[in-house]
């Protein structure tokens, strides 16, 4: 009687050891290079050298670095083919815990999961980033869309951009033209002084400060007297000093013309530096204030 | 006459005048520039033509004048039925001796005031105006000359067209300037009533005599005119005739432009005005300012500035705010 439990314990163990012979063939991986947290399908031709009945496992061991998701175990004649889906959460080689697959268990099957991260590269977890892109995106085709997007908005905005630098140059230029001319003027009759007559000096003279004035006062002071520029002057916004200078030398002047008062050749280049001067300081107020 | 001297008298002719406009100030109230032309034209020799409605004091305005000039003033009342000779006189039989003399009409005197000259017919101003541009009368076979200063101010009313002889073009040119008189404002107006019961009893002082008359006429002979003014002048007239619609703003305006009488008048008045200011030269300003009343008469507007309700005044100021001030 005592010798029934311990055949039974016999067999049992004879069974077991029997039963863990077996060979591992073609052994394979798809994708063949994984990386963490990405789905591998593993599969390989078991053999034994008895036959055995395999099945799959009701539940799998969780070790935490990796997920078992499924175990297909497909009898070819003598042999087995069998294939394993996981998640591995860690890199590099590890072996799987034992897996109980009916009257087998597999033992020390190793998996090699690379990772992107250098070796060197501390293991330490990162904090979490915002993604780059939407995911499922490529940068490529998400660059190509939004300047597609933008182009217009960004040619819009240049134009409008370029078309109001080129309007303020073109009008500051034409606003600065009365007195370029003015200057020019001057310049001329400053190498003409000498051998021009007296009243052709003083009238081309008042004539060109008459319309550099009209155009900084928007009056057409060619056709205005001496008497109706002081009162345009004397309620204009211009400072009495300046206007007191344009007055007083529009008087000396008119004496000149009209009353036949004579000055001398030192006088008119005075005369000229004077009015350079009140309108280089007339041009300095108008752009202080903008109107006159 | 030399400088120092000229400009010394150029101060006395401003106080002269000065004190002619007191004078006549005391008698009428504002009219300043009633007064001013009344004084130009009797400088310039020339005569003026009022226009203005009844009741401005215009017949006591040129009483006052002449009275302040030590002048003889006549007023003539021109009507429908006025012949030339009850203007200049005629041949009167005198039975005593048997011959005929002539009897001076009220045109031979200095001042006269030919009232409401539009109500006369065409004869009566052609005679008045004949003896304004010749300053002589002829009467019988006898030529006789008109009295120094000869001075006509002539009115028209402007509101009463009906039964009037509208004065033609040729002869309103004869007149020098052509003023324009308008109400006085409430202030003045208040001045002539407080003044209304002293008003009779006012003696004006006699300031000028007959020869400071012709001293200031030499003086104002005297007043330097710049060639450059003389071209304004110029400027101003020829602007009045130019033709063609669109070559200038105003031409449109304009059925005839000024006569070369104008510039004559334009260049005199100037030189009285700058009299005036006490100037002994002439100042583009001083043509602007009499440029108004010296060609207002002188430009005929066409039909379309009747239409467009514009004035010669208007037309006046277009001109001058397109001719160039030397």
């Amino acid at each position: 009687m005592k010798r029934i439990p311990l055949l039974l314990l016999f067999c049992l163990t004879s069974g077991v050891l029997m039963a863990q012979n077996y060979q591992i063939h073609n052994l394979s991986f798809l994708p063949p290079d994984y990386y963490v947290g990405d789905t591998v399908e593993m599969s390989f031709v078991l053999k034994t050298d008895q036959p055995v009945d395999l099945s799959s496992p009701e539940t799998f061991p969780d070790p935490g670095w990796v997920r078992f998701l499924s175990i297909d175990i497909e009898p070819r004649g003598e042999d087995s083919y069998v294939v394993l889906r996981l998640i591995p959460y860690y890199p590099g080689t590890r072996a799987l815990p034992p897996l109980d697959i009916g009257d087998l268990s597999l033992v020390d099957l190793k998996i090699f999961t690379s990772s992107i991260l250098d070796s060197g590269i501390s293991r330490e977890l990162s904090e979490i980033r915002s993604p780059l892109l939407i995911p499922g995106t490529r940068a490529v085709g998400a660059l190509l869309v939004s300047l597609l997007f933008s182009l217009p908005i960004l040619l819009l905005f240049l134009y409008k951009v370029i078309r109001t630098r080129t309007v303020n140059i073109i009008r500051t230029y034409q606003l600065n033209l009365p007195y370029r001319r003015f200057q020019r003027l001057i310049r001329s009759i400053r190498r003409t002084m000498v051998s021009m007559p007296e009243k052709e000096f003083y009238l081309s003279f008042t004539g060109g400060l008459k319309k550099y004035l009209s155009t900084r006062f928007h009056q057409d002071l060619t056709s205005s007297t001496t008497s109706e520029i002081e009162y345009l002057l004397n309620h204009s916004r211009i400072h009495e000093t300046l206007a007191l200078s344009l007055i007083n030398f529009f008087h000396r002047v008119d004496r000149v013309k009209f009353a036949g008062d004579k000055l001398l050749y030192s006088d008119r280049e005075q005369l000229l530096g004077e009015v350079e001067d009140v309108s280089e300081a007339l041009e300095d107020w108008r752009k202080k204030h903008a109107d006159l | 006459m030399n400088e120092s001297k000229n400009l010394t008298m150029m101060k006395d002719a401003a106080s002269l005048l000065d004190l002619a406009r007191n004078e006549i100030g005391k008698r009428i109230i504002g009219q300043a520039d009633m007064v001013n032309g009344l004084l130009m034209g009797i400088i310039t020799g020339g005569h003026i033509l009022v226009e203005g409605v009844p009741g401005l004091a215009k017949t006591q305005m040129v009483k006052a004048v002449a009275d302040v000039l030590s002048a003889d003033f006549k007023r003539i009342q021109f009507t429908p039925d006025l012949l030339p000779a009850d203007l200049t006189g005629t041949m009167i039989y005198r039975p005593q001796t048997g011959e005929f003399i002539p009897r001076k009409g009220p045109v031979f005197s200095n001042i006269i005031l030919a009232d409401e000259i539009n109500r006369a017919p065409a004869k009566v101003q052609a005679a008045l105006l004949e003896a304004m541009a010749e300053a002589q009368v002829t009467i019988g076979d006898t030529t006789y000359p008109l009295a120094e200063p000869f001075f006509v101010m002539a009115t028209q009313n402007p509101i009463e067209h009906e039964g009037t002889y509208q004065l033609p073009e040729a002869q309103l040119d004869r007149f020098i300037m052509k003023l324009k008189v308008d109400y006085p404002n409430p202030q003045e107006e208040l001045a002539i009533l407080n003044q209304l019961d002293r008003r009779e009893e006012q003696t004006l002082r006699r300031v000028f005599s007959k020869y400071s008359i012709l001293d200031l006429k030499e003086l104002v002979s005297s007043i330097r005119v710049d060639e450059s003014i003389r071209k304004y002048i110029v400027s101003i007239v020829n602007a009045s005739r130019v033709k063609g619609r669109n070559q200038l703003p105003f031409t449109r305006f304009i059925e005839f432009g000024a006569s070369p009488r104008a510039s004559i008048a334009l260049f005199k008045c100037a030189r009285v005005q700058a009299l005036f200011e006490n100037r002994e030269f002439v100042l583009p300003e001083d043509v602007k300012a009499v440029a108004y009343n010296v060609l207002r008469h002188r430009i005929v507007l066409s039909y379309e500035a009747e239409s467009e309700e514009l004035s010669s005044d208007d037309v006046i100021r277009d001109i001058l705010s397109i001719v160039t001030v030397p």
